[in-house]
This record gives structure tokens, sequence and C-alpha cells, in this order.
């Protein structure tokens, strides 16, 4: 990681019974092709951390990419490639709700306006 | 303020004599017509969806427009013309548009489709985002978020997004670079994204341009918040 790191971040809340299925589908279906538009899966996290059938859990997943071009040409290629919001459709039956930011650390903020 | 954008498509963008052609064609059909301002210009590298040329009218009353209407109908559907998408909308004023620069080198519009599911907040909160991205960027020289009121081409459009820039590096550099654009503004453009409200695609065009063309009424302080 470098101070011009950008961060992707999905939150997803997976329907209790749910999170394995949907853990491994991230894994085996999205993360090639969102790896293949240039984002780098920092990290993959769950809470609960227990495999718990009767528990809803939320999925985190951090994307890094390195500056805003980099960015910029990830975001471009999803947008070539229907591939992406399709799969995300296709989770909709195991989601109660997600969320997708785009994060910086707080010292690189200045430095990153000053374009 | 009544302004009709027009992008067009030709059959062979390569042929540079054809092009000048319609150019030469499409500047004095608009010379000819009542407009108070126009823009008629090939695109510039780097557009999506931008089209070839691009034709830019301002007219004082929506009444200007009709009457010229049909000679801009005209040249603008020539043989060597392969498609067009038109728009036409009231500039915005008020907090809407604002200028801090008066000599600007390349003129930018951003046509796009706010879906008819989002929301009143959801719209809410996407202009007032589009509209402090000059309060952050100093690049931005002039601007002007519009709805648009009259659409053709096939193309579904109900907001029109321009600005003015003294040179491509403020657009392609400080515009497009900046956190809030990445970081705040493009979630509503994003299909990956659950809050996206603008459906693909936009048309994002730009050429160059030798005269102020946004017609903010007054100059806005640039340090003033967009509401």
């Amino acid at each position: 990681m470098t101070t011009d790191t950008i961060y992707v971040v999905d939150r997803v809340l997976v329907r209790s019974g749910h999170a394995r299925e949907f853990i491994d589908a991230y894994l085996d279906q999205y993360v090639p092709r969102a790896t293949a538009r240039g984002l780098v899966l920092d990290r993959l996290l769950m809470t609960p951390p227990v495999w718990d059938d009767d528990e809803e859990h939320v999925v985190t997943a951090t994307w890094t990419v390195e500056g805003p071009k980099e960015w910029w040409a990830a975001a471009v290629a999803a947008r070539h490639d229907p591939t992406a919001s399709d799969w995300w459709r296709s989770m909709e039956p195991m989601v109660i709700e997600r969320t997708r930011t785009t994060e910086a650390e707080p010292a690189a903020v200045e430095r990153m306006s000053r374009v | 303020m009544y302004k009709v954008t027009r992008v067009l498509d030709l059959h062979d963008p390569d042929d540079e004599l054809t092009t000048a052609m319609a150019v030469k064609r499409l500047r004095s059909a608009a010379d000819a017509s009542p407009a108070i301002a126009t823009l008629v210009a090939p695109t510039l590298p780097g557009v999506r969806n931008g089209g070839d040329l691009l034709v830019h009218l301002q007219f004082r009353e929506h009444d200007d427009w009709l009457r010229s209407r049909s000679a801009i109908d005209e040249a603008t559907s020539d043989s060597s013309v392969r498609s067009l998408r038109s728009v036409e909308y009231i500039g915005a004023t008020g907090d809407r548009a604002g200028r801090r620069s008066w000599s600007p080198q390349v003129y930018r519009t951003l046509l796009l489709n706010v879906e008819d599911s989002a929301s009143p907040e959801q719209l809410h909160h996407f202009e007032r985002a589009t509209l402090a991205m000059p309060q952050h960027i100093q690049a931005i020289g002039a601007w002007q978020l519009s709805r648009v009121v009259h659409v053709e081409g096939g193309s579904r459009y109900t907001h029109v997004w321009e600005q003015e820039f003294s040179d491509l590096a403020d657009l392609h550099c400080a515009y497009m670079f900046h956190p809030i654009h990445w970081g705040l503004v493009d979630r509503w453009f994003d299909p990956e994204c659950p809050d996206q409200i603008i459906a693909d695609r936009v048309c994002h065009s730009f050429c160059a341009s030798t005269a102020p063309l946004i017609d903010a009424v007054e100059a806005t302080n640039p340090h003033a918040r967009a509401r």
C-alpha cells in the first residue's frame, strides 16, 4: 500500500444461512473478474466470525488500486463488463442490503485533492 | 436561455474533407439562426459515447429556436451524418451555475439519464454533490447543471452537466482525478454500486472552444457552497 492507495469497500449484509454460499460465489466468480479489471483484493472479512446458519453475516471486501488513473481504468472496464452488475443481481436473493464506498487514508486526502 | 445540444456521429469521421464540409455547413446554419451563442466543432480524442461533432446553440427564447429549427434539422441530417442525439434545455441559473474564468479553451458536456426509479432524495443528493464539484475543483472555469426538457435521437437524457476548462489537462486530471469525483459523485454512475441512479451510457463529449459559452448569469463566488 502507498499513500495514493484508493480503497473500494463492499459491505454486504447476507441473509442467515447463506454466508458460506455467498463467500464461495464471491471468491469463485466475482474476484477473478474484478482482479482482471485491475482491482487488488486486500482482504475479505466476515462477522460474526463463525459459521452459524441462524445468524446474518456482514461480509466486507476491501479492494485497492494505486491512484485515480488506475481507479478510472478499473471503473471504465466494469462499465463495459455487464457481468459485474449481473453478478450482483444474481446475488440479490442472498443479500439483505449492501453498500459500496470509495475510501482513502485521511493523511492522503489533501495531497489527493491537489491534482 | 433556451439551449440546444446536438451530438452527431458521422459515417466516416476519418474523412477530413467531409468532416470539414459538415462543420462549415453546420456553422453556416447556426450563424443564420437567431442564436445568440453557437458552437460547432469536432469532438476531441477521449470522448466516450460523445460523437464526432458537437453542435450547441443558445436562444433567448424557445420561439427563436422553433423559428430556426428546420434549417438546423436539415444541416444535421446531411448524408454524412450517421446518427444524432439532441437535447433541449433551459440553462439553469442561481446556484446551479457559476463562472470564475472567462478564457476557456475546452467546452465539455455530459448528457446523463437519471432513472425514473430514483427517489427525490437520491436525485437531490446527486445534484447537490455534482454542484459541489466546482467548490473543490478550481480548474472548473464555468459550470451549469440543467434539466432536459426535450430529447431526440433514441437515447434518453434527463440532465446536462456543462463545464469550461482552460485546457485538456484540467479536464483529464484536475476534474477526473479529484477525490470528489471518484470518491463521491461517481457512485451514482457505478452500475455495481447500490446507489446508482444514472443509467448507462452517459454521453461524455468535449471540444475546443475559444469563448465563454456557459450562460452563468453572474460570476459566482467560487468559495460559496453549492446547495
